[in-house]
């Protein structure tokens, strides 16, 4: 090998293959992941070691499901918005994603708000208020996490980390919202 | 081995209200227990396919990555270096020759189990 080859130095990147926000927020979701499975597995045993046909106990407030539902649409298009915001952040820069991200924003709290009073008007059991009332929880964090996004981009200062980051745990808010609807409500 | 294994499994299959030992899947109720097996598999599953589904999309990530670092290697046109001189300064300049070969060689083995689709 001639002295000129071996002098060459390639240009190869070295960064790492994830963002640290993104892939801190990942593992995370992980745990939360397995915590609502450990809520959705005892709720179920429960739900099922009752004599059939006495789910729901008598004598208990119908849960609102149509209400809920629409709650749920409001979600789910809170989570489309902030899908929008993330893509427009990545093509077109920090502006572009203002308006995504400030209606993403406005669609989970009015889904929150209205979660909240769905968890005072009901009274089905303990595991309807923990399994409610932990998402209640996740949703108004991932709202924070959120509004903490819109602060940093309206003073210029949105890092792709940070951004990345809220999505991950927003969407999984989202997304495990409709499991907990069509288990607890339906 | 196999069929040992095989024949074992078939005789724990025979018996499996000896498994039922915790309280809550031993209560005589068809429904409860099959909830308690549903939720057995969901609990013991949802970690594994986690934990694929992050493995998938790291290799993913990383060949993707691979590809756009070779493409820039092969455009890259290195300006010609003047002979290693034998001199107590060239130390580091020999340093950095068995970095680049070091990584050349490693993305080459890179290169060839990506084409022939062996694991890297």
């Amino acid at each position: 090998m001639s002295a000129s080859t071996a002098a060459r130095v390639i240009p190869i990147r070295r960064e790492g293959f994830a963002l640290n926000g993104v892939f801190g927020t990942a593992l995370f979701v992980f745990v939360e992941v397995m915590l609502f499975a450990g809520f959705i597995s005892a709720f179920v045993i429960v739900q099922n070691s009752v004599t059939p046909g006495t789910w729901p106990p008598p004598n208990q407030p119908r849960l609102p499901v149509e209400r809920t539902a629409f709650n749920t649409a409001a979600l789910l298009a809170s989570g489309v918005m902030l899908e929008i915001a993330h893509r427009a952040f990545g093509r077109r820069g920090l502006q572009a994603a203002r308006r995504p991200l400030i209606a993403a924003i406005a669609l989970g709290g009015f889904a929150l708000i209205r979660q909240g009073l769905t968890l005072t008007s009901s009274q089905l059991g303990s595991f309807f208020y923990l399994i409610v009332g932990a998402h209640a929880a996740h949703a108004l964090a991932a709202i924070a996490v959120l509004l903490a996004c819109w602060w940093s981009l309206e003073s210029g200062r949105l890092s792709a980390s940070l951004f990345g980051g809220a999505r991950v745990f927003w969407m999984f808010v989202v997304l495990v919202w409709p499991v907990l609807y069509w288990l607890v409500y339906l | 081995v196999i069929r040992r294994v095989l024949a074992w499994m078939a005789c724990a299959g025979l018996a499996p209200g000896v498994a039922q030992a915790c309280a809550v899947c031993g209560l005589a109720n068809t429904q409860n227990q099959s909830a308690f097996l549903g939720t057995t598999i969901l609990l013991s599953l949802l970690p594994l396919a986690m934990i694929g589904g992050g493995v998938w999309w790291a290799r993913r990530t990383l060949r993707s990555l691979a590809e756009e670092d070779f493409k820039v290697r092969d455009a890259y046109e290195a300006p010609v270096a003047s002979p290693v001189r034998a001199s107590r300064g060239t130390a580091p300049r020999r340093g950095w020759l068995r970095l680049d070969l070091t990584v050349r060689a490693v993305a080459d083995r890179f290169r060839r189990s990506l084409r022939g689709g062996a694991a890297w």
